[in-house]
């Protein structure tokens, strides 16, 4: 107990001892969270319109206005000829182009189908399909004057009523934040500690492997807690996203997601024989597939069958799972257990498996 | 100062023949994230969670019901007649969508009297939801009637869509992975290059030789810019021949472009080499400046012109933005310099500007 505390008073020593890393670790976290959070939006708003006007009637000015009106178009060109809009898409001045043919009114007013022509930049598949959903809500208010369904479909959505990507997404950013913080905190704890051989310093002591991990293990899941506590309060005050669960079961489900990613980066750190090694192994091998397997962005259910299967040892799924429950659906163990379940059952393999390796190493 | 910048830059190559295994990572990698993650990611919402509730028993309802499960977007998890179990469906998240058929529906349609069918939605991800809607709203419209209520006749859309028709996702994303997965790689390929030296004290012996600052970076920059190309060309290849992304425009430009954003990378790599004391903080700073910000501003992933105008501001100092916009237009769009030179202009000015960062600090420190 007492070797373990003497490690612990060094590394944390240590810590103060760098100037420049203390604002990273205390700072960066909540900035990086305030900009972020901002860009993470799947929310498609204001995109560049051209308007191709060929009917020139009232009602065609008021269907253009209606896109104007919208807050998801925004009209960036005008041009009398079809021929314009190529142009227009291709340098990139508008995303969608509408053209209005001549006749349109007339066979509106004769009780026929109006048609009008929507070119869009598949180029950005994303915004695009969601720009030609929008336009076709657009004309569907304006068609709506002549017919109706005779079944309509009443959507009630739950967790999130106003389909704000900002609530799904912000805590999805702050756990990605926290991952990549943490990780990096020990990535080079050993590998350091040996390239400029005060490792073998270290192994004439007394200490075990045991008290060197978790001499490295403890402070840095304190400096992640601190900074878990100070990126919440940016979702929570900053964002306003919705806390529905409970505060303290969020806090308790934090320890085991530390715990999984400070034991990763001292598994790298054991792995590597310098630090280059140790940085290449972080960036490509232990964040890439967290950040892109975790459901962040792109959902699990799309992924082929094999990568579903992988994804079920990626820490950071669990924890935006369970951060996304406990915010948007205010659910709380009893429903995220199994995640719990893993994420602990994880970091336990993980640490268990960073000793063995060191000890090999040290042997 | 040619023969002094090459002799650097052999120093640097059998520095890093020794030890071969960073080549390696650094060729390789990239063409296997881009292999496997352009498998896994796409954002085409299929295999939706279904639940059914059935209240009405009819066989309109079936009917519906029918029509949603053969549509090809939804997974049937389960049918009920009971609405309260869908709050444990979904809490749960084994259902994502819930089709509740009122008792009475078919009745209603039997009789030609307006109704209704319910979608309950869990909404969190907002963008799935949105999807599920469209879905959902073109398969009730395409196995129910419309009934004619004033004369007035309807306006509909005939839509067509450009440069990538059916809308995959993986052609759009792909040329997004190649450009995150090269910033990434020529920033970490850099960014202890200077600093290692520092640590161990050999800074020392290269002030002792007449280098001057520019030949020492450029010497340092060389052999990386030549091994991140090769990774370029490999995972653009590999884009092409397995993700069906088109090479439309010019390869000369592309190739232009490419290293323009492989030398703004590797200087943002330098220039915190120069900054950082050790190399824990270079590897920090160049994660924390690299990682996130090139996935999330660079209109990789979210779309800039969403985002509030401030960032989209900001985004303006990430040079995977250009690049970005660059890249599709000429593989996607085949279009000419003249529609994106903009972009080429916005990636110089990264590039000096960092470069010339880098060289102040370093003359500095000499």
């Amino acid at each position: 107990m007492r070797a373990l505390l003497v490690i612990l008073v060094k590394e944390l020593r240590q810590l103060r001892r760098d100037p420049k890393i203390l604002p990273i670790l205390f700072l960066a976290p909540a900035f990086q969270l305030v900009i972020l959070g901002y860009a993470a939006t799947t929310d498609v708003r204001h995109v560049e319109l051209a308007v191709c006007d060929l009917d020139r009637s009232a009602e065609s000015r008021r269907l253009v206005q209606r896109f104007e009106g919208s807050t998801y178009f925004r009209v960036t060109g005008r041009v009398d000829d079809q021929n314009g809009l190529d142009r227009l898409l291709q340098d990139g001045t508008a995303r969608v182009a509408l053209t209005i043919p001549a006749g349109f009114a007339a066979e509106r007013n004769a009780g026929r189908v109006g048609t009008v022509q929507l070119l869009t930049d598949g180029s950005d598949a994303m915004s695009g399909s969601a720009a030609l959903g929008y336009a076709n809500g657009v004309l569907r208010s304006v068609a709506a004057a002549g017919v109706r369904p005779l079944v309509e479909l009443r959507p009630v959505v739950l967790y999130n009523p106003d389909l704000a990507s900002r609530n799904f997404m912000v805590p999805a950013v702050l756990s990605l934040i926290l991952m990549i913080m943490t990780m990096m905190l020990t990535a080079m704890a050993i590998v350091r500690e040996s390239e400029t051989g005060t490792l073998e310093q270290l192994l004439v002591t007394p200490l075990t492997p045991g008290h060197l991990i978790l001499g490295k293990l403890i402070p840095y899941a304190l400096v992640g807690l601190v900074e878990a506590l100070s990126t919440l309060p940016v979702a929570l005050f900053w964002f306003r996203v919705p806390l529905r669960g409970s505060l303290l079961t969020l806090l308790a489900f934090t320890v085991p997601f530390m715990l999984c990613n400070l034991g990763l980066g001292l598994l790298i750190s054991t792995i590597s024989r310098t630090q280059q090694q140790a940085m290449m192994l972080t960036a490509f091998v232990f964040m890439m597939p967290q950040i892109y397997l975790s459901g962040f962005a792109f959902p699990i259910q799309n992924m082929p069958k094999g990568f579903q299967l992988v994804t079920y040892l990626v820490p950071l799924r669990y924890y935006i799972t369970i951060l996304r429950g406990i915010f948007l659906k205010g659910i709380g163990i009893e429903v995220l257990w199994p995640q719990a379940l893993a994420l602990t059952g994880l970091g336990v393999a993980i640490l268990l498996l960073a000793r063995m390796r060191f000890r090999r190493r040290l042997g | 100062m040619i023969r002094r910048t090459l002799a650097v830059a052999v120093k640097e190559l059998l520095q890093l023949r020794r030890d071969w295994r960073v080549v390696f990572t650094l060729v390789l990698m990239p063409v296997a994230l881009v292999l496997i993650y352009g498998y896994a990611l796409s954002f085409d919402v299929e295999h939706i969670r279904l639940v059914i509730v059935d209240q009405d028993g009819s066989r309109a309802a079936r009917e519906v019901a029918r029509a949603f499960l053969s549509s090809g977007h939804f997974d049937h998890i389960g049918t009920t007649r009971d609405v309260r179990e869908l709050d444990r469906w979904l809490d749960t998240g084994h259902a994502q969508v819930a089709l509740v058929v009122p008792s009475g529906y078919g009745a209603d349609l039997a009789a030609h009297r307006f109704t209704t069918l319910q979608l309950v939605l869990d909404g969190s991800d907002s963008q799935t939801a949105n999807t599920v809607l469209a879905y959902a709203q073109q398969i009730v419209a395409s196995v129910t009637p419309l009934v004619r209520v004033s004369g007035t006749g309807p306006a509909l859309a005939a839509p067509l869509v450009w440069y990538n028709p059916d809308l995959a996702s993986a052609r759009f994303l792909v040329p997004g992975l190649v450009a995150f997965i090269l910033m990434i790689t020529a920033v970490i390929a850099t960014a202890l290059a200077v600093v290692r030296e520092k640590e161990r004290g050999t800074l020392e012996s290269l002030r002792a030789t007449p280098l001057m600052a520019l030949e020492l970076l450029i010497g340092k920059t060389l052999p990386y810019l030549v091994i991140a190309s090769a990774a370029a060309a490999a995972s653009l290849t590999l884009a092409w021949a397995l993700f069906d992304v088109p090479i439309r425009g010019s390869l000369g430009w592309l190739a232009v472009v490419t290293v323009l954003y492989l030398l703004g990378g590797l200087g943002w790599g330098v220039l915190i080499s120069t900054l950082a004391e050790t190399q824990q903080v270079a590897f920090q700073v160049s994660l924390l400046s690299s990682m996130l910000p090139t996935m999330l501003l660079s209109g990789f992933i979210f779309p800039i012109s969403s985002m509030p105008e401030a960032l989209q501001w900001i985004s303006h100092i990430v040079p995977a933005r250009y690049f970005l916009v660059a890249l599709r237009a000429i593989v996607l769009k085949g279009a000419g310099p003249e529609m994106w030179w903009q972009q080429v202009v916005g990636l110089v000015v990264y590039a000096t500007v960092v470069g010339s960062l880098a060289t102040a600090r370093t003359v500095r420190s000499l």
